[in-house]
């Protein structure tokens, strides 16, 4: 079992250690948004397992955003209690609009959480005496420093406080969200999404286990509309919009959808890219384009799927 | 040996990465930060467009000169994306590569996103035109508005009246957009301090172009005459052509603007093209500076579009930070800050202007210059001039 | 009670169901009968629209011949996409999904790069206002509403009546079994792409000719059919009506009484709660 974890170990050394390596606040800055989407990716991740594909991502988001925001703004909470009120909300939200929205199969279901983001961002347009309508919430505080014993541990007034505290999420999230796959309710997921009516006839209440994975991946993408917003410390209603939900997916589907590394290579690479394609940034929709083709034609395991296949060969070598 | 040339590939672009960026000796970049992508993108695009041919038009005249240097100015655009996380990247990425000073997003939330970073980091803010006023006041100290329409508001109002004595109703039309919000407070404190009234007030969800049933609800209180305080062609060629065809026959002004006079004709039809004012120019009339008329030459040929209002703010923002360095004769921004606080009077597009607000703000941040005003007559005829400043 | 305002919002509601009518019409062809998850349909719709601009602005061709050349050439495209990108994806909606997503980034961007993201317009040679009862409408508009229908109606007397249409039928209830019966999917496939890409065109081109075209003006035309299909049922031509009058009539009537922001709501929440409780929509049969 120990054995397992060596490679996670190490990527959690290598996510610690990075900023001693970069220079500058744009590199930090740049790792951050890769952690957030990778958050997000392997959330989603998690919806898809049971086999509904949300796009209700955005809404959780703006949901996280806003929610975390007056929190600590109308009502002085601190961030920290905020922070996991923006992700209780969100799961009780999708929850709530989770079983009704379970009726509905297939590509419906896509377009009715594409529906419901939407709703969201009407509603904090129209909603102006909480949310500011569409100028959004500005001057959102950032998070107090935190002190361990005395000494001040991690300070938000740079970008680095902010990097090793999404760092710290990053990797709960990833244990977590591997614990709960590994696990029984991982399997019936998986079970529900392959036969579902096989499922029910054996006791097992699908619709309980669908909305629970969404309300759980709707969890993670409320906490980090939280984070965001403390982050960037303004927020409008259209930041999460469709848009941002798809290319999350896209991350999801790139990465590959049947390996837990997928979200984490599907992010890191995508959000990296545009990066690395400085002079040619005009053509980076052309690319992703690209890539999601050829995931199609040529890779449908994803970029997981291949990598999967040439440690597996190295392995062979080595035997 | 092709994981070989991978590997390759691999490790430059990383490197890359790391390398440190190169600066040039004798150029001064200034960073412009706007939304190339998003929502906001087909507001802004001009002013993006704007950036070579404006950098081109001061280089030409020997770019800026500091301590007997000349210094040619470069122009790095950052995206804000339409949204304030795009704004923070975009700044980010900028002040890394030792930008420190700034043509500031006009999307209100993406400039509030920025400014507590610009301010740490002590870097220069122009931006071209805002309604907001709160972010060129404490603890803002190095931001600058281009172009306050906010100020503007009385003045215009005062032609209105003047053209237009019966109008008693008017019906607020306007994008829900922060910056608009703020220029229509001011405005409607305007209305009353007239003694008009404002009989209806709508703002319409961007981007709209079928505006049937707004206006169906606004012609029903019976208006004298429609304010729609600021736009983008597109929503005004709606508002303007769907109100005359349902029947509406009074005055259609704009306290702010839309866009160049000339490409707004051309959107609405001409016999709907009567009674109809913004406060932007006719950038065609022989009452233009001559350096808009070069400006205007050079922006054609460049992007083989027409001149448009939004490529002027670009230009007007440039203007100003030049003359700052040049007043200062330094490139430090707090120097420079100061110099055009200071400054008695700064050659803008329009005229002459000058930096204004401590009354208002506390200190000099609002640009006050003359006001071009637009005006369709008859079929389409423009009628065009510069408002006095009082 | 002076009722011209509520006259007037019932036609400006009946002309945006003729709108949403249209730009539904291909969408339900295509996703909805033949079962082709085909996303980028708004792209489509932008595509005719620029078509028509580049002959009209560009080459200086008269509208109508312009809209007849651009609906042909968006069908053929429709046909190749059908045969490259679907086809082989038939089994697999994920796929055709992530396909169809790639399609929209390189329409869009395509587009942008050649026509640049200014809003364009071009004008057909329709004008003039319908007044009667003191309510104004362009006879753009009632143009756009009598095409609607009519291409409504023509399709449904196509499906209903011709053997092509049965097999359309019968493809979209039970796809195996229809190509048991000697049904070829693959031209009829190939037929529903054809005819639905060249009627997104069509609506992409009138609400061009009424509006503005920039290259995201196709993520409205996709809600909008979507929205009308669900509500008015899958699988159904004549849930399309249904869908897009009640769509119309509530985006035309409630702004008059309640803000945009309201009435997008409403919209969108009509349309959840009946695919909560009528998941095959107000006439559609699953």
């Amino acid at each position: 079992m120990s054995r397992r974890y060596i490679p996670f170990l190490l990527f959690c050394c290598l996510v610690l250690l990075l900023p001693f390596f970069l220079r500058g606040a744009y590199h930090i800055h740049i790792l951050i948004l890769t952690m957030m989407n990778v958050i997000l990716t392997a959330s989603l991740r998690l919806i898809l397992l049971s086999g509904q594909m949300s796009l209700a991502h955005g809404g959780m988001l703006t949901v996280g955003a806003y929610t975390s925001a007056l929190l600590v703004l109308k009502a002085s909470f601190p961030f920290w209690l905020a922070f996991i009120m923006a992700g209780l909300f969100a799961f009780f939200l999708a929850w709530l609009v989770g079983y009704p929205f379970m009726r509905i199969r297939g590509i419906y279901f896509s377009i009715v959480t594409i529906f419901f983001s939407e709703m969201t961002v009407l509603l904090a347009q129209q909603w102006e005496g909480l949310t500011g309508g569409s100028g959004g919430i500005y001057n959102i505080p950032r998070p107090d420093s935190v002190h361990l014993f005395g000494v001040k541990v991690l300070d938000f007034s740079s970008r680095t406080g902010f990097y090793y505290l999404l760092a710290l999420i990053m990797l709960a999230t990833l244990l977590v969200l591997h614990l709960l796959e590994d696990s029984r309710f991982g399997l019936t997921l998986k079970a529900i999404r392959q036969a579902d009516i096989l499922c029910e006839s054996f006791g097992v209440d699908t619709t309980l286990y669908r909305v629970l994975s969404f309300a759980i991946g709707s969890f993670f993408a409320g906490i980090m509309g939280s984070f965001y917003s403390h982050y960037v410390t303004a927020i409008t209603p259209e930041a999460f919009g469709f848009l941002f939900t798809v290319y999350i997916l896209i991350y999801m589907i790139v990465g590959g959808e049947k390996s837990p590394l997928g979200p984490i290579v599907g992010a890191a690479f995508l959000t990296l890219l545009p990066e690395l394609l400085r002079p040619l940034k005009s053509f980076t929709p052309f690319v992703y384009a690209g890539i999601l083709l050829a995931i199609v034609y040529f890779l449908p395991e994803g970029l997981s799927g291949l990598i999967l296949k040439w440690t597996e060969r190295l392995g062979r070598g080595h035997a | 040996m092709k994981k070989e040339c991978l590997t390759r590939v691999i490790v430059f672009s990383l490197l890359s990465w790391f390398l440190p960026y190169s600066v040039s000796a004798q150029t001064v970049k200034i960073g412009l930060i706007s939304s190339v992508t998003g929502p906001m993108a087909a507001v802004f695009k001009s002013e993006i467009e704007a950036a070579k041919p404006a950098a081109e038009l001061i280089n030409k005249k020997g770019g800026v000169k500091v301590g007997g240097k000349n210094y040619m100015i470069e122009i790095v655009t950052g995206d804000d994306q339409s949204s304030p996380p795009g704004a923070v990247s975009a700044v980010n990425k900028l002040l890394q590569q030792g930008v420190m000073l700034f043509v500031a997003p006009m999307f209100i939330p993406s400039n509030m996103a920025i400014s507590s970073i610009c301010e740490e980091a002590k870097a220069l803010r122009v931006t071209p035109n805002c309604a907001d006023l709160s972010l060129f006041a404490a603890p803002n100290r190095l931001n600058f508005n281009g172009e306050a329409s906010y100020l503007n508001v009385p003045h215009v109002y005062m032609k209105l009246k003047a053209l237009y004595p019966g109008t008693k109703r008017i019906a607020i039309i306007r994008p829900d957009d922060p910056g608009a919000k703020a220029i229509t407070e001011r405005t409607i404190e305007e209305i009353r301090r007239q003694g008009m009234e404002v009989v209806f007030h709508e703002a319409y969800k961007i981007p709209t172009e079928d505006f049937y049933p707004l206006l169906t609800k606004a012609l029903q209180t019976k208006p004298d005459a429609i304010e729609g305080i600021f736009a983008i062609i597109p929503w005004m060629r709606g508002i303007i052509n769907q109100a005359r065809e349902m029947g509406f026959k009074g005055p259609i002004w704009l306290v702010s603007a839309c866009g160049d006079t000339n490409l707004l004709k051309a959107a609405i039809e001409p016999k709907y093209a009567h009674d109809i004012m913004q406060a932007a120019p006719d950038l065609t009339s022989e009452k233009m500076l001559p350096i808009v008329k070069e400006f205007k030459r050079l922006v054609e040929t460049e992007t083989k579009t027409a001149l448009n209002y939004d490529h002027i703010q670009t230009l007007r923002a440039l203007l100003i930070i030049v003359q700052g360095i040049e007043k200062a004769q330094s490139l430090d921004p707090e120097r420079i800050a100061k110099a055009l606080e200071e400054m008695e009077s700064i050659d803008m597009p329009y005229g002459k202007g000058r930096f204004t607000g401590k009354d208002l703000i506390g200190q000099n941040r609002l640009m006050r210059d003359p006001i071009p005003f637009s005006r369709f007559v008859k079929e389409g005829r423009i009628e065009f001039e510069f408002l006095p400043l009082k | 009670m002076d009722l011209t305002p509520f006259l007037q919002s019932i036609v400006n509601g009946l002309a945006l169901s003729g709108i949403y009518i249209l730009v539904a019409l291909g969408l339900a062809l295509v996703l909805s009968i033949m079962g082709i998850v085909q996303i980028s349909h708004g792209e489509i719709y932008m595509l005719g629209a620029y078509i028509v601009y580049g002959l009209t602005k560009v080459l200086g061709l008269d509208f109508f011949p312009s809209l007849l050349i651009s609906m042909f050439s968006v069908g053929l495209v429709g046909v190749l996409l059908e045969r490259l990108c679907f086809r082989p994806f038939r089994g697999s909606p994920d796929r055709a999904f992530t396909i169809s997503l790639a399609l929209i980034l390189i329409l869009q961007n395509v587009v942008l790069s050649m026509a640049g993201g200014d809003p364009h317009t071009y004008t057909s040679p329709i004008s003039g206002v319908l007044r009667f009862f003191g309510v104004a409408i362009s006879w753009k508009r009632v143009f756009i509403l009598i095409v609607g229908f009519g291409l409504l109606l023509l399709l449904f007397v196509l499906v209903k009546r011709t053997k092509v249409g049965q097999a359309m039928l019968a493809a979209s209830q039970e796809k195996d079994g229809a190509s048991l019966l000697g049904i070829d999917i693959d031209s009829l496939s190939a037929l529903a792409m054809f005819v639905g890409c060249a009627l997104a065109a069509l609506a992409g081109i009138l609400m061009g000719s009424l509006f503005s075209i920039y290259p995201t003006m196709g993520s409205f035309a996709l809600m909008k059919a979507m929205a009308v299909i669900i509500l008015g049922g899958l699988g159904s031509l004549g849930g399309a009506v249904i869908g897009g009058l009640l769509l119309g009539l509530i985006d035309g009537i409630l702004p008059v009484f309640t803000t945009t922001h309201i009435a997008g709501m409403v919209g969108f929440g009509a349309i959840i709660l009946v695919l909560i409780f009528r998941p095959q929509g107000i006439a559609g049969h699953e």
